[in-house]
């Protein structure tokens, strides 16, 4: 599903980790499995990355490991869910969501005390994808419903949502990794979100303070 | 969790049990458990069959044992024979018998003085062989220190630091020659630090790689410094 691969040889290079740590990671978890993508080159196997988020992952692990356990970074970086609850007033005020989004969440499901972590996700993929601006209330409802449908499925996996439209036509999907899609000329990809990130961006938000 | 309230479970000669929570769990002579069990200590002395998953502090198998479903212990001997179906995973994982293991191994130490087989990959923190093993997938772990007395074998090796050293025993194979010695097989070797002896890999990668005698190694790719012994083969080698 990615665009844009780099190579371990370059990997290592550019960021000035070795080996070892490398294998560490992957062994903590702290890289997902499906980020290691082999593929034949002149000189044999070669492993290549998801360019962006490896580089991503590996400054964040970089900048984190000496305050946090390598255990804590496995946590926060895993796509199984926390246990948490936060009320209202907590999302607010970390910044998790807006209060329009909060306002259209309730509008949709009734006023909520407490957001466990579906919830929470469910609301921060809200307010993700309003923010893009390219797709409507209306649409976003559909989303959310297939979202809440889907939960269970997806847990633990990493996976992209995809907002497709066709003349008109406006309808939404998850892809689990690793798998590829693709579509005929006419459709329109309005949204593409890959959901592994978002539960880490909601995890770092909830452990902010 | 209170142990003290379990009970144990004792077996022997033939008989069937059902799974549960236990205190202490001894299987010698032929049975079967039926289920999940969860345990301070499991004992397999004769020949037994565990229809689900086992978990349980301390672990030893002298005897011969089938696990149907994955495993996970504190610490695991194997002085027997056991295979795993499943996982296996555990802190301390010594193996002087024989273990076959369907999916992947992961654990903190693992010494293999016997034979090991993972069908998936097999990962720890340190991982010491003196027997056999083979590995389907990847070998991962910050020190993998290998001594070769059998032939051993792994899709790919992986970690910090990676030795492999010929075993210093009398061996009938060495005294017939090359073609009979014992070696490891890889396609991919990677450490920052790797020391090969009696090696036969498609591609070798590394900071400080020392490539010793019986070694045949199609390419190496090396950043720090390199050493090749007389007695080696490499037909490739090139600094990154």
């Amino acid at each position: 599903m990615e665009r844009e691969l780099i190579s371990k040889k370059e990997l290592l290079e550019r960021t000035g980790i070795s080996y070892g740590q490398l294998y560490r990671w992957k062994r903590k978890k702290l890289i997902p499995e499906d980020w290691f993508i082999r593929k034949s080159t002149f000189t044999g196997q070669e492993t290549f990355f998801p360019r962006e988020r490896i580089l991503e992952r590996i400054h964040k692990i970089l900048s984190m490991k000496d305050s946090h356990s390598l255990d804590e970074l496995a946590d926060q970086f895993s796509p199984n869910p926390a246990e948490i609850a936060l009320s209202a007033d907590e999302v607010l005020k970390r910044h998790i969501v807006s209060k329009t989004t909060l306002d259209y969440f309730y509008e949709q499901t009734g006023a909520m005390e407490s957001f466990t972590f579906d919830k929470l996700l469910q609301v921060y993929v809200l307010e993700q994808i309003l923010r893009t601006g390219a797709i409507s209330l209306d649409e976003a409802r559909i989303v959310l419903a297939a979202l809440a449908d889907h939960y269970d499925q997806l847990q633990g996996k990493s996976c992209e949502l995809l907002f497709i439209r066709k003349f008109g036509l406006a309808t939404c999907l998850f892809v689990t990794a690793p798998g590829e899609v693709y579509f005929e000329k006419d459709v329109k990809v309005a949204i593409r979100l890959p959901l592994a990130r978002a539960i880490e961006e909601l995890k770092e938000k909830i452990n902010a303070t | 969790m209170e142990y003290e309230k379990r009970r144990d479970l004792i077996l022997a000669g033939s008989g069937t049990a059902a799974g549960g929570r236990y205190n202490r769990v001894e299987l010698s002579g032929s049975c079967k458990v039926a289920g999940d069990i969860e345990c301070e200590r499991l004992r397999v002395a004769g020949s037994a069959t565990i229809d689900g998953r086992v978990k349980s502090a301390v672990l030893t198998v002298s005897g011969s044992s089938r696990f149907e479903g994955s495993l996970e212990a504190g610490e695991l001997e194997v002085k027997g024979k056991a295979h795993i179906a499943e996982h296996a995973t555990a802190k301390r994982l010594l193996i002087s018998g024989l273990v076959h293991v369907g999916k992947q191994v992961s654990g903190e130490e693992i010494e293999v003085s016997g034979s090991l087989t993972v069908e998936e990959n097999c990962a720890a923190e340190t991982f010491k062989a003196k027997g056999s093993f083979r590995i389907g997938g990847l070998l991962n772990a910050d020190l993998v220190d290998i001594t070769l007395y059998h032939h051993s074998e792994a899709e790919e090796i992986g970690g910090e630091v990676i030795r492999v050293r010929r075993g210093k025993a009398f061996s009938f194979g060495r005294w017939l020659g090359a073609a009979y010695r014992h070696r490891l097989r890889a396609e991919t070797i990677e450490g920052d630090e790797v020391m090969l002896e009696d090696t036969r890999a498609k591609m070798v990668r590394g900071n400080d790689v020392k490539i010793g005698p019986g070694c045949e190694i199609d390419r190496v790719e090396y950043n720090g410094s390199i050493e090749i012994d007389a007695d080696a083969v490499v037909r490739e080698h090139k600094k990154i």
